[in-house]
C-alpha cells in the first residue's frame, strides 16, 4: 500500500551488493590501515581486535555468553510482545479502561528501563531471572503505546462493516483488530528490539556471571582493551542480524502494508475458471 | 445462482418485508429524519434520493441497525430491528474502508461466513461463486487495493451475497467512481436482483440512477428530512442504459424529482 523505498543506486544483483556494501567496507579498511602500529591503550590495532574475537568465536567462550544473552532477549522479548499485544487491544478497545490507565502508563514510559536496573538486580539478585524482567519492563511499553494506538486508529469503516456482518468477538479481535493494529504493533516490536539489546548489556554490566555484557566488563576489568572492542563489535553484528530477522519477518506480515502482492496463489481456483475471468474495468 | 445452492437449500428464498415506521432521529438537539414511513416488498427495488447532507446515511444506518432510531421503529419481517441482522448485507460508500487491507478478495468474502460457523470449504465455494456472479472469477488471491474502485465494489457486493443477504442496503455505493464503471455495476445489481429476487434498498443523490434502477423511488427533502415523495418508476425488468435514459417518461420523471427536491431546498 505504502512502498516508498527509495530507488537504489545502480541495479542488477552486483550492483545491490554495491550499495548496500561499499561504505561499510571503505570504513573498516580505513580503520584497519588507521590503527595497525597503533600504540594507545584504548584504540588497539584492529587486527589484533580481530584476533581475540576469533579466538574467543573459536574457543567458544562467545558462544556460550551468547546463548545466555539471547536466550534471556528472546523470553524476554516473547513476555513483552504478549502483554504488550494483549494489554494493548484491551486498553486500546476500552475507553474508560484506557482513560483511567493512561496517567499511569504515561509515568511508567517515561521512567527509562535502565533505571531500574539497580532496583532489580538488588530485589532479585543475580541470574537470568532479574535479566529477563528488565528485559521484559523496557520493552513491553513500545509495543503497548504502539498497539493502543493502531487500535484506536482503526477506521470507523472497518468497524461498521465488522458490526453489520456481525463478527463475532474472538474472530474480530483475531481477523480484524490485530491486523489492523498490526502495522504500529510492529513499529513498537522494533524499538524494543534495539532496546532489549541495551537493556541486556546494561543489566549483564551491573551484575550477573554470565553474558555478553559480562564478557565486555571482564575485558575492561582484565585491562584488555582488545576484548572489549571485540564484545562491542560483536554484539553489534548481533543486533545486527536480530534486525534482518525482524525486517524479514515484518514484510512477511505486513506484505499489505507495503503494497507486497501475493505470489502464490492460494484459493484462485483451476485454470479453466481463470481463463474465464472477466475484467470488467480496466 | 444462490438459489440452488444445496446447501443453503430453499428452493425460494424468503425475502422479508421491510417496514418503516414513524421512523425519527436526532443527534442531541439536531433533528435529522422526522417520521418517515415507508414499505419495502420483497424483491422490490427502492432508490432513496435526497441531496448531499439531508440525512440518507443516518437512515441506512438506522435501517440496518447500526444505529437505534430515535423514534419509531424498523421491521424486517416479524423482528424489529435493534441491532445488525443476518438477512441485510450492507455495501457502504467508503470501499476503502469496508474492505479489509489485509485480506485477499475471497478471505474479505468469507471472513462473515467464518463469523456464521459456516465450515471452510463450503465458505470458500459459496465465495468462489459469488465472485464470479460479479464478474471476478481469478481475481480470488488479489488484496481488494490491487483492484480497481468499481471491482472492490464489486468484491463488496459478492460478500453481501456469499453472506446470504436477502436484503441489499447500499449507501452511495457507486458515487466516487466513473461513470461507465458506475453505469456497469449499476446494470450488475439490477440483474443481480431479476436473477437472485433479492430487495434492495439503495441511497444515492444521483436522480438517474435513482429512476434507472427503482421500482419506486422515495424522496428525502427537508430539514429535519422526511418523504416528499414516493414515486412508482414502470420500466419493467429489462432496462438499458441508453434506451431507458432516453424515454420520455424517463425525463418526465427526473424532471419531477428534481423540481421537488430544489423546491424544497
Amino acid at each position: 500500500m505504502a512502498n516508498r523505498s527509495s530507488r537504489p543506486l545502480s541495479r542488477g544483483p552486483i550492483g545491490s551488493t554495491l550499495n548496500y556494501f561499499w561504505l561499510p567496507v571503505v570504513l573498516i579498511v580505513v580503520w584497519w590501515f588507521a590503527s595497525a602500529g597503533s600504540q594507545s591503550f584504548f584504540l588497539p590495532p584492529l587486527s589484533e581486535i580481530v584476533r581475540v574475537l576469533w579466538t574467543d568465536l573459536m574457543n567458544g567462550k562467545l558462544l556460550r555468553e551468547t546463548l545466555f544473552s539471547m536466550r534471556n532477549v528472546l523470553l524476554g522479548l516473547f513476555i513483552a510482545l504478549v502483554l504488550g499485544i494483549g494489554f494493548g487491544l484491551l486498553i486500546g478497545r476500552n475507553k474508560a479502561l484506557r482513560v483511567a490507565v493512561w496517567p499511569f502508563l504515561a509515568f511508567l514510559r517515561a521512567v527509562p528501563g535502565v533505571a531500574v536496573v539497580p532496583v532489580v538486580l538488588v530485589a532479585m539478585g543475580v541470574g537470568p531471572g532479574p535479566q529477563i524482567f528488565i528485559i521484559v519492563f523496557g520493552c513491553t511499553f513500545p509495543i503497548l503505546l504502539n498497539t493502543i494506538d493502531g487500535v484506536r486508529g482503526i477506521r470507523e469503516s472497518i468497524i461498521d462493516t465488522a458490526r453489520a456482518y456481525r463478527l463475532p468477538e474472538t474472530l474480530y479481535v483475531r481477523s480484524v483488530l490485530l491486523p489492523a493494529a498490526l502495522p504500529q504493533t510492529m513499529a513498537g516490536i522494533r524499538i524494543s528490539l534495539s532496546l532489549s539489546l541495551t537493556l541486556m548489556v546494561v543489566a549483564e554490566f551491573s551484575a550477573g556471571n554470565a553474558g555478553l555484557g559480562r564478557y565486555i566488563m571482564q575485558g575492561q576489568e582484565a585491562f584488555r582493551p582488545a576484548q572489549v572492542w571485540a564484545g562491542t563489535i560483536y554484539v553489534g553484528i548481533v543486533g545486527y542480524l536480530l534486525n534482518v530477522i525482524f525486517l524479514f519477518v515484518e514484510r512477511r506480515l505486513l506484505g499489505w502494508y507495503f503494497g507486497i502482492p501475493r505470489r502464490a496463489p492460494r484459493y484462485r481456483t483451476a485454470p479453466s475458471s481463470a481463463g474465464k475471468a472477466i475484467k470488467p474495468e480496466a | 445462482m444462490l438459489k440452488n445452492d444445496p446447501q443453503t437449500a430453499t428452493p425460494e428464498p424468503v425475502v422479508p418485508t421491510v417496514v418503516i415506521e414513524n421512523l425519527a432521529k436526532s443527534y442531541g438537539a439536531i433533528e435529522v429524519l422526522r417520521s418517515l414511513s415507508m414499505r419495502v416488498e420483497p424483491g422490490e427495488v427502492i432508490c432513496i434520493v435526497g441531496p448531499s447532507g439531508v440525512g440518507k446515511t443516518t437512515l441506512l444506518r438506522c435501517l440496518s441497525g447500526l444505529m437505534p432510531p430515535s423514534k419509531g421503529e424498523v421491521r424486517v419481517g416479524d423482528d424489529v430491528v435493534t441491532a445488525p441482522r443476518p438477512e441485510i448485507g450492507i455495501v457502504f460508500q467508503d470501499y476503502r474502508g469496508s474492505l479489509m487491507p489485509w485480506m485477499s478478495t475471497i478471505e474479505n468474502i468469507t471472513l462473515p461466513l467464518r463469523g456464521k460457523g459456516i465450515p471452510k470449504a463450503e465458505g470458500l465455494e459459496r465465495a468462489r461463486r459469488c465472485l464470479e456472479e460479479v464478474g471476478l472469477a481469478g481475481n480470488e488471491d488479489k488484496y481488494p487495493w490491487e483492484l480497481s474502485g468499481g471491482m472492490q465494489q464489486r468484491v463488496a457486493i459478492a460478500r453481501a451475497l456469499a453472506y446470504d443477504a436477502h436484503i441489499l442496503l447500499m449507501d452511495e455505493p457507486f458515487g466516487s467512481l466513473d461513470a461507465q464503471t458506475r453505469f456497469d455495476l449499476e446494470d450488475l445489481v439490477f440483474d443481480l436482483r431479476r436473477r437472485l429476487s433479492i430487495s434492495v434498498i439503495l441511497v444515492t443523490h444521483d436522480i438517474d440512477e435513482a429512476v434507472y434502477l427503482a421500482d419506486r423511488v422515495v424522496v428525502l427533502s427537508g430539514q429535519p428530512a422526511s418523504v416528499i415523495d414516493t414515486v412508482d418508476v414502470d420500466f419493467g425488468p429489462d432496462r438499458d442504459q441508453v434506451e431507458t435514459k432516453s424515454l420520455p417518461e424517463f425525463s418526465k420523471l427526473r424532471g419531477r424529482i428534481l423540481n421537488e427536491i430544489r423546491r424544497k431546498t
